[in-house]
């Protein structure tokens, strides 16, 4: 897996017209997003068959079938390397989502700049990462 | 409910106590009352004993002294006395100690008090023979020839030495001379089997004393053969001089200790006494003793079974009637009955038919209430799923337009008025977003499930300095000294407090606002608290709304809606953990200078 290439995002939300203004503005920060997801178990699918391998994922944590925490997980057992931010409304799995390896929690609505910063805090931490 | 705690019990023990108690009191003082009846009884038995064998002694020596007289007086024997007709004389003393039951013993004497005849039947004394011998130096001959009167001596004989009765009576001629004397000594068996043939009891002894207290007659014929001296005992010394009465006295001979009454013979100078062991005597009372124990043990135990019946017929009701209670949550009234006493047509048949239509009432009520409160369970259930999912949603929503609000806003060729209206379109977002956010906190608040702990109010203060608002182009500066220690119990939602505080100074100030929070030691009735104060120099309140500022979204005070939702929040928060808020000018006076709320807290330590 280290020696795979790895690049991009990746973001996994049920709500499509969210997941369309991330795309576009994770478009005009010129970050690749390896792919989306739209619920939990089509995620870790998604990541398993990825190529390159997203290095964050942007996770919503309410979604269809599998929630956001169970499928980080799964991901992280594949790849522990990958950075998981979780992005939800549900203020309440904050500590749940940190304890079980999301680096950042963010609350929505999060603004542009708190994505940009949280991105931005990653890509400080693990160096060479290339979003692109 | 076991032991003493169970009212049964209790109640059994009240009534034994009331019936047990009397009959131990009643009984003890009984038993000590009829102990000294009993013992003055027998005291009264056998002084009247010694004193009816007193009476019984001195007739049968005035019977024995008549009987002489009677033989002394019959003019053959006078004349065979004056004419010393022996042979006469021999059949007379012959018939008389033979045919005679008062004496053994009966001879005759002269003026000179020489034996003229005798005759004994005597066993320990038919060998003897006393007849041509002089008896004048005898009080019983002497005194009699001095006085010719008769005379009665309780002597040894002057045979073998043993107790005797010596009567002696004067024969007298024609011209009241005295010409000699009949002498008889008393027949002690025969005295024996009258005075104790019928009377004398086991260990009892009966004696006969002198004037000296020597031992006349004994039932015990060991202290008769040498007329033994009892003057030593104090029931003797007391009955030779004439005194009657009863003593318990130790009686050395036997090394025993013996009830002793007595009685004075006064005519003779002698004494009875009546003696018997104090065991034997006092034997009655012991088995009057035992017969009353007997007696209260058997009221003891028909007390303790009547204690035990009343107590289960006055507690039964009880005690099924509570059983009926612990069942009416989980049982029919109907199936209710046959724990309750409804037949029983007193109070307690009352009470327990008022007991069923209570618990018909009970159930019924309960019924409803559970009723009720599935409803409003099941509405509050729902009112959370609504809010939860309106929260979700509307924050996504918000989400969405957020960015993109912002990724338009980025555009460089928009106009001002447009860009005005994307920043106000971003301030509804985040007001709509604050508004959710505080409905939620509110409703934790309401399920009041969050256990209290102790909280660091400094950690909770920096975390909210840290996650407080920037906007951009609006400068904040926040100041605070950290300080140690601030400990106050209460759960994480305290943390509202502060971060409503704080927003709330970024929100209504204007391009740059400086924001000082202090903490500070108080007291109020010896209790520790903290006032954490956050004071702004931002807009200021104006007085008029300062008094309904923590309670403008309480309902029935205005129009309700979210907005003052945070203020409410501090307010409720600041008293569910016991301490209170307030707000004033941060330069007194002047509201314009800022405002200050001061939020006082208890302190985890107390005192």
């Amino acid at each position: 897996m280290a020696n795979e290439c790895r690049a991009g995002l990746a973001i996994v939300d049920d709500e499509k017209g969210l997941v369309d203004v991330l795309l576009r503005l994770f478009a005009k920060r010129n970050i690749r997003v390896c792919f989306v997801a739209y619920d939990g178990g089509d995620a870790v699918l998604k990541f398993i068959q990825a190529t390159p391998k997203p290095r964050i994922i942007i996770v919503d944590y309410r979604l269809p079938t599998v929630n956001g925490i169970d499928a980080m997980k799964e991901i992280l057992k594949i790849d522990p390397e990958t950075r998981i931010i979780l992005l939800s409304a549900d203020v309440d799995i904050k500590e749940e989502a940190l304890k079980n390896g999301a680096v950042i929690f963010l609350k929505k609505p999060a603004s542009i700049k708190e994505i940009d910063e949280a991105i931005g805090d990653i890509v400080k931490k693990v160096p060479g990462i290339d979003l692109n | 409910m076991s032991g003493l705690s169970s009212i049964r019990i209790q109640v059994i023990i009240i009534i034994a106590l009331l019936m047990v108690v009397p009959v131990l009191v009643f009984g003890g003082i009984s038993i000590l009352y009829y102990q000294d009846v009993v013992k003055h009884n027998i005291w009264d038995n056998n002084l009247a004993q010694a004193k009816a064998i007193s009476a019984l002694t001195a007739n049968y020596v005035d019977l024995s002294t008549n009987y002489l007289k009677s033989i002394a007086d019959r003019p053959l024997v006078i004349k065979a006395v004056q004419e010393r007709n022996l042979s006469f004389l021999n059949d007379t003393t012959e018939y008389s100690a033979i045919e005679s039951l008062e004496f053994d013993t009966v001879f005759i004497t002269d003026t000179s008090g020489t034996v003229l005849s005798y005759n004994t039947i005597n066993p320990d004394l038919t060998n003897s023979n006393i007849i041509g011998k002089g008896y004048s130096g005898q009080p019983y001959i002497g005194q009699v020839l001095k006085t010719s009167s008769p005379s009665v001596e309780a002597m040894r004989n002057n045979i073998d030495g043993s107790s005797a009765v010596y009567i002696g009576v004067p024969i007298m001629d024609q011209n009241n001379t005295t010409i000699g004397v009949i002498v008889g000594a008393l027949d002690m068996n025969n005295y024996s089997s009258i005075v104790t043939g019928t009377q004398v009891k086991n260990s009892q002894y009966i004696y006969l004393v002198n004037e000296s207290g020597n031992v006349i007659f004994h039932n015990n014929k060991s202290y008769m053969a040498n007329m033994t001296d009892f003057s030593m005992l104090p029931a003797v010394r007391e009955v030779i001089q004439g005194h009657e009465g009863v003593t318990e006295q130790e009686f050395p001979f036997e090394n025993s200790v013996r009830l002793s009454a007595y009685a004075p013979v006064p005519k003779y100078g002698w004494g009875v006494v009546v003696s018997l062991p104090v065991d034997v005597a006092y034997q009655p009372i012991t088995q009057f003793t035992w017969y009353l124990l007997a007696l209260i043990i058997v009221l003891l135990l028909v007390a303790s079974i009547l204690a035990v019946i009343l107590g289960h017929y006055l507690t039964n009701p009880l005690l099924r009637m509570s059983d009926a209670t612990t069942r009416i949550p989980d049982t029919d009234p109907e199936a209710l009955e046959q724990y309750l006493p409804l037949r029983r047509k007193d109070e307690i048949g009352n009470l327990a038919r008022a007991f069923l239509s209570m618990a018909n009432t009970i159930r019924l009520d309960r019924e409803r209430i559970i009723s009720a409160r599935d409803q409003a369970d099941e509405e509050k259930h729902h009112a959370e799923l609504y809010l939860d999912i309106m929260g979700h949603d509307i924050n996504n929503m918000n989400q969405m337009a957020l960015i993109n609000l912002e990724l338009v806003k980025d555009d460089a060729t928009l106009s001002d008025d447009e860009r005005r209206s994307i920043e106000e379109s971003l301030n509804v977002i985040k007001n709509s977003t604050e508004i959710i956010d505080n409905v939620r906190v509110l409703q934790k608040i309401n399920e009041k499930k969050m256990e209290r702990e102790k909280v660091d109010i400094n950690g909770i203060i920096m975390d909210c300095i840290k996650e407080a608002p920037r906007p951009e182009g609006k400068k904040v500066a926040i100041n605070y000294e950290p300080k140690k220690d601030i400990i106050v119990e209460a759960t994480p939602l305290v943390k509202e407090i502060f971060r409503n505080l704080i927003g709330n100074s970024i929100k209504h100030s204007g391009d740059e606002v400086t924001i000082d929070i202090d903490v500070a030691e108080a007291s109020q009735d010896n209790k520790k608290y903290y006032d954490i104060s956050v004071a702004d120099n931002g807009f200021g309140i104006p007085d008029g709304v300062k008094p309904k500022l923590f309670g403008r979204f309480q309902r029935g005070t205005t129009k309700t809606h979210g907005k003052g939702l945070g203020l409410y929040i501090v307010r409720m928060l600041a008293e569910m953990f016991g301490g209170s808020v307030k707000v004033e000018d941060r330069v007194a006076g002047d509201y314009t200078k800022g405002t200050k709320v001061i939020v006082t807290l208890p302190s985890a330590g107390g005192e």
